[in-house]
């Protein structure tokens, strides 16, 4: 688990250590504002009573859940196939630790970015006070329902990475496979079960209403669990297979 | 020490490596030679764990790459052939990065830190940025990485590649010092480089060994021996024939002055430094007239291109 925390550390630096990190930090940050600006501005001109949590912080909330499909994969490119490309993943691949350290590491570096990117965001709801006073326990699960979301899409993003070195392979592929999952679950003849579990953008929607399902954090884990250990078998035949 | 056995390796179809044999003892440093695509560098790359053998085995201090990935790997100091570098990280901080993944700690890690960067010279530039700095100090840069951990068995895949000539100097003298207690396993297309450092040769050619010999035996084998005649070369040919300490006497080339001359072991056993000089002697005493005498050994660059040209069809031992 250290060596996860070396990788994880380096890769979180890394990102700021590269105009592509701070870019796209600061694309996220000012997309979100606009939105900010323009949901919060139309529901004030409408002079209707405001509901701060499902006016506003859901709105904003599932703006940024489709923005993280298209930005995600980015950084999980650059982290798992450019590092194949360019040969620096002997780095870890040479170490003395297990294939397991080093998914989990890539997985928790990505994920710190966007953690922190995340907490950023709360200085739009922070606004909010200014002429509200939403649920702080509602903006808290909001804002953790966001983060294992944002995980569920960089376990996938992460698994697509790591079977090829092509970047542009690697973040259209992810990118379409999260997209093909969101749609397969707006098919009729799709069960139940499978249009809840899959529908990324509803499986996190009870939070965003003070919710914290555990059926629905078990299926977050359940994808975390599934889609890392796929990515530890390409790893792992990558010295096998040719 | 490093123990191939049998190292087979398929990529598809297509086999790269044909059951490879050899071993490196502690304090050698062995040269891998060969032309591109001749499976040196997948070789490395098992010994270093990052590939799996399709057969065989490769053991490192005793233990296997296959069965004992970790330990096998903790032992190893790899340095590829195309340097792996964070080019946005700053010297101290990508090689300290290094040192934390091979478990080094606290004191021990900043002391091999700047152990490494003295050794590699780059400690004057620890805070400079990777991608800003030219290929040779990048070069120096991944060698510092490969040595933080103070491996037993160091793998340098061109390690002087893109080095200038003092550049070159400092490590070589850097791998024989580091060899005296090691295991030193290193490639390069520079055969003079080979041969200024490494004490045995092993060429591979299309997946086999065609040819290993030992570079510090043979500095001291005596070669052949050049006799430049004024006049009179196939009374000279046939002089030399009719000794007894001659092994074997013939015209350097049709139209030339010149023999080749291969002295018996007896010869050499009387360990005078003027054998020749006395043989030169004898010549003059018969009335043979010498211009000159050179020795002739077979170098390193005659050994590669024999054994390629040879195609490896059958192992040969030189």
């Amino acid at each position: 688990m250290k060596a996860s925390m070396i990788i994880a550390s380096r890769d979180f630096k890394g990102f700021f250590g590269t105009a592509m990190g701070w870019i796209a930090a600061f694309l996220i940050f000012l997309s979100a504002g606009i939105v900010f600006f323009i949901i919060t501005s139309q529901l004030l001109m409408a002079k209707q009573g405001v509901d701060p949590v499902s006016d506003i912080l859901q709105g904003l909330f599932s703006y940024l859940n489709y923005i993280y499909i298209f930005v995600v994969p980015v950084f999980t490119m650059r982290v798992m196939s450019d590092e194949l490309a360019s040969g620096v993943f002997r780095i870890q691949a040479g170490a003395p630790i297990s294939s397991w350290e080093i998914v989990i590491g890539k997985f928790m570096g990505v994920m710190f970015y966007f953690s922190t990117i995340a907490l950023l965001m709360l200085l739009y709801p922070a606004f909010v006070f200014l002429f509200a006073e939403p649920d702080v326990k509602v903006m808290a699960t909001g804002w953790a329902g966001t983060v294992l979301h944002i995980g569920v899409l960089v376990s996938i993003s992460l698994f697509v990475a790591s079977l090829t070195k092509n970047s542009v392979i690697a973040y259209l592929g992810a990118a379409i496979f999260i997209l093909l999952m969101l749609f397969s679950t707006f098919f009729p003849a799709a069960p139940d079960w499978y249009r809840r579990s899959l529908n990324l953008l509803e499986l996190g929607s009870d939070f965003g209403k003070g919710m914290i399902k555990t059926s629905t954090v078990a299926i977050y884990f359940a994808f975390y669990g599934v889609f890392l250990f796929l990515s530890r078998l390409a790893i792992e035949s990558k010295r096998w297979r040719f | 020490m490093i123990e191939v056995r049998g190292l087979v390796k398929y990529y598809g179809e297509r086999k790269v490596l044909r059951s490879l044999d050899f071993t490196v003892p502690v304090g050698r440093i062995c040269g891998f030679l060969g032309p591109n695509g001749s499976g040196k560098s997948t070789t490395m790359d098992i010994l270093a764990g990052l590939l799996g053998p399709s057969d065989g085995d490769a053991k490192i201090c005793g233990f296997s790459v296959v069965k004992n990935t970790r330990e096998a790997k903790a032992l190893v100091g790899y340095l590829p052939d195309n340097p792996p570098l964070y080019e946005e990280m700053r010297v101290r901080a990508y090689v300290e990065f290094v040192g934390r993944l091979r478990g080094l700690r606290g004191a021990m890690l900043k002391n091999s830190v700047d152990r490494v960067l003295q050794e590699c010279d780059v400690d004057q530039d620890q805070q400079r940025v990777i991608g800003h700095l030219s290929k040779g100090f990048k070069q120096r840069v991944a060698l510092c990485a490969a040595m933080v951990h103070n491996p037993q068995v160091l793998i340098l895949d061109e390690p002087t590649e893109g080095l200038d000539p003092s550049q070159i100097l400092h490590i070589r003298n850097l791998v024989r010092k580091l060899a005296k207690d090691r295991t030193v396993i290193m490639s390069s297309h520079i055969l003079s480089e080979v041969q200024a450092t490494c004490d045995d040769v092993i060429i591979i050619n299309q997946g086999e060994i065609v040819a290993q010999t030992s570079l510090a035996d043979d500095a001291e084998k005596h070669g052949q021996y050049v006799f430049h005649m004024a006049s009179d070369v196939e009374r000279a040919q046939s002089w030399f024939k009719e000794r007894n300490f001659v092994a074997d006497a013939r015209r350097h080339s049709e139209d030339s002055n010149a023999l080749v001359v291969s002295f018996t072991p007896d010869f050499w056993n009387e360990k005078s430094p003027d054998n020749v000089a006395k043989v030169n002697s004898l010549m003059v005493q018969n009335g043979l007239a010498v211009s000159g005498i050179r020795e002739e050994k077979t170098g390193i660059e005659e050994l590669f291109f024999q054994a390629i040209k040879s195609n490896g069809a059958s192992s040969q031992r030189i």
